[in-house]
């Protein structure tokens, strides 16, 4: 549409398959722009004019003639109905010679870019996850790393909680609560592998890469917190199902505590408040001793629960929590039987080859919630899961779920890649409807 | 081109140009396929006069219109293989008689650019001298008289337009096809087409006014 005038927009304006919108916009032009006006008179009259064109007669012997000579044409030897012998298609027939210089360039290409030690590469053993005493080995390092000059220099980096990001930070914010928070997994840690009472709802494994890798991203002005985080992130089945326990035990209210280890290790102070609230009594399984350094001392129970982890369930599981679902929708499920679970990991990881191990849940005791925000325009943005509450609804008890989509905070950098987020849990078994809600 | 044969009847009413007059039943489209002269004979029977009077429209010239026919239906004999049922069988036609149609106004344009004028006819480009021998669009006496001064003007209006407006013109202005058909015989989506439309009509509208037309 030009500026001045709808003439554009006046052939569709004529057939009635223009939006409602721009035809009252038409219309409000109109009233006003003669020119206009009379366009629209002048191509109402052109099309009735054209419409009554007459229909003229066959011309006397077309019809013979015509059949005369489709029927010499299906008489003709091999001609018309051979069926395609070619191996091309008829389209592309006039570009044979083209598209055979085109393959044989591509091949070129691509032979001469394929590394010489290709066939070495093939037959060493693929990439593995890092094993347990690998894992051990970094974490020392990092906990080495976070002696004090590091440790003052990172804190002078972020002295305050204002660049943090809201999602992590919390309200509150600030270096002194993520200290706290980081006390609160360490504590929630504690609890979990002394406890180890329940038995987990889903097997656990190391975290995949990305797991460990977003955490440290996160925090990392604070090694200590983050050393302490990426082995929460290890332990987070199991904590998972200790918190599961308590909470259900003592308010009902599930999601800060399932939450709380994932949370904790992502220094999320708001979940993590709850979390402590309920934590707090628990003591630390390991006693400290004068002889092992006050870090040393917190990692132990952490490498005890690497150890039973990996001896207990050696299959990988994908992390619970990411960006790069294959639902590229908003959508939220509740997985309640195996059959749902295998299809669901199907969809949500057809991006991925091999399909990752399916995590085995325990679907007569447990249900997955599943939630997907959708597309996003970059990284950073993450579920959030505010609440898992049960109400009274119509007479019935109901489930609600509260989240909130949380992107990257004002300011700071994010990958400028679209981005999938995702969140599973797994929660107890409740056979009442459940509804989720996306919080602002 | 060469010049019209006069035998074209108009008839004031308007014969029905939508699809359905040829029955796409997949026996008759299997039997189209193997090549059964009876299917054959049936489509040509049943096909013959809109394709005739679409190739009229597109070539304003009932001589050229009878060639195009023709050619229509050889073409569509030798690809009879090819027709996979997912159109109508009046549509592949279309589609079939527009391409026939493109394809000789492009032989005739580059014929046109590529001609050699002689010395001795040079001195015909002049004002005052004799046309040249190239062929008009001539129209039947019969159908000229059946129509009024607007709508000779507007005819000639559309043979100034390039042969894509003109054809989707003709689609959808004179034969009156839906939007989708006539996305389908022009192998275009239906925004483009819409597009094409309008602007094809606002050329129209322009020319018939240079020609001297008048606002209803």
């Amino acid at each position: 549409m030009s500026k001045t005038h709808v003439t554009d927009l006046l052939s569709e304006y004529i057939e009635g398959s223009l939006s409602y919108g721009n035809a009252e916009k038409v219309r409000g032009h109109l009233a006003f722009c003669n020119p206009c006006r009379q366009a629209l008179t002048e191509t109402e009259h052109h099309i009735d004019v054209l419409k009554s064109t007459p229909f003229a007669r066959l011309p006397a012997g077309l019809e013979t003639k015509v059949l005369a000579r489709v029927h010499q044409e299906l008489k003709a030897p091999g001609v018309p109905l051979r069926e395609s012998s070619s191996f091309w298609p008829s389209w592309l027939t006039p570009m044979r010679g083209l598209a055979l210089a085109a393959t044989c360039g591509i091949a070129i290409v691509v032979v001469r870019n394929v590394p010489h030690d290709f066939a070495e590469r093939a037959e060493a053993p693929a990439r593995k996850a890092p094993t347990t005493t690998e894992l051990d080995q970094k974490v020392k390092a990092d906990v080495g790393s976070a002696n004090a000059p590091k440790e003052e220099a990172a804190a002078d980096n972020q002295p305050s909680g204002e660049k943090q990001p809201e999602g992590f930070g919390g309200s509150t914010g600030g270096a002194a609560v993520a200290d706290r928070d980081g006390a609160a997994a360490k504590d929630a840690l504690t609890d979990a592998v002394s406890s180890n009472k329940v038995a987990p709802p889903i097997a656990p494994v190391a975290p995949a890469p990305e797991a460990v890798k977003a955490p440290m991203e996160r925090e990392a002005a604070k090694p200590v917190e983050m050393a302490v985080a990426r082995r929460a992130m290890v332990a987070e089945e199991k904590l998972d199902a200790s918190a599961l326990q308590k909470s259900a035990d003592k308010s009902g209210r599930l999601i800060p505590e399932t939450a709380a280890p994932w949370a904790a290790a992502q220094g999320k102070s708001s979940v993590i408040a709850e979390k402590k609230s309920v934590a707090a009594p628990v003591t630390p399984a390991v006693p400290a001793t004068p002889e092992v350094p006050q870090m040393n001392r917190q990692v132990m129970p952490l490498v005890k629960a690497k150890a039973e982890i990996a001896a207990a369930a050696p299959a990988p599981i994908s992390p619970m929590e990411g960006s790069r679902s294959s639902i590229s929708r908003p959508q939220e499920f509740v997985i309640s039987d195996q059959a749902a679970w295998e299809a669901l990991w199907k969809r949500h990881n057809s991006n991925i080859q091999p399909l990752p191990v399916l995590p085995q849940i325990d679907f007569a005791t447990h249900q997955v919630l599943a939630i997907f925000a959708g597309e996003r325009p970059s990284g950073g943005f993450r579920i959030q899961l505010l609440e898992v509450s049960k109400t009274p609804w119509n007479g019935n008890t109901v489930r609600v779920v509260r989240f909130r989509v949380v992107g990257p905070a004002a300011g700071t950098m994010a990958a400028q890649v679209i981005s999938y987020p995702y969140l599973l849990t797994v929660q107890p078994r409740f056979d009442g409807q459940t509804f989720f809600q996306k919080r602002p | 081109m060469s010049s019209g044969n006069p035998s074209l009847e108009a008839v004031s009413a308007r014969q029905p140009t939508g699809p359905g007059a040829m029955p796409d039943n997949p026996a008759l489209i299997e039997k189209l396929r193997s090549g059964d002269p009876e299917a054959v004979e049936q489509m040509v029977k049943a096909e013959l006069p809109r394709i005739y009077n679409l190739c009229l429209r597109l070539s304003r010239n009932p001589t050229d219109a009878d060639d195009l026919t023709q050619e229509t239906f050889v073409h569509a004999v030798r690809a009879l293989s090819n027709f996979k049922g997912e159109s109508l069988v009046s549509t592949w036609l279309y589609r079939i008689a527009v391409n026939v149609w493109k394809n000789r106004v492009r032989y005739e344009t580059r014929r046109q650019k590529s001609r050699h004028v002689s010395l001795s006819q040079a001195r015909s480009l002049e004002p005052d001298s004799e046309p040249l021998d190239i062929p008009g669009a001539d129209r039947p006496p019969e159908e000229w008289a059946a129509l009024s001064d607007d709508h000779r003007l507007l005819l000639e209006a559309m043979d100034q337009l390039e042969p894509d407006d003109r054809a989707v013109l003709t689609l959808r202005d004179i034969d009156d096809k839906p939007y989708d058909e006539i996305a389908k015989v022009l192998t275009m989506n239906l925004g483009t087409l819409k597009s094409r439309i309008s602007r094809a009509r606002e050329k129209l509208r322009v020319i018939f006014r240079r020609l001297g037309g008048r606002a209803s």
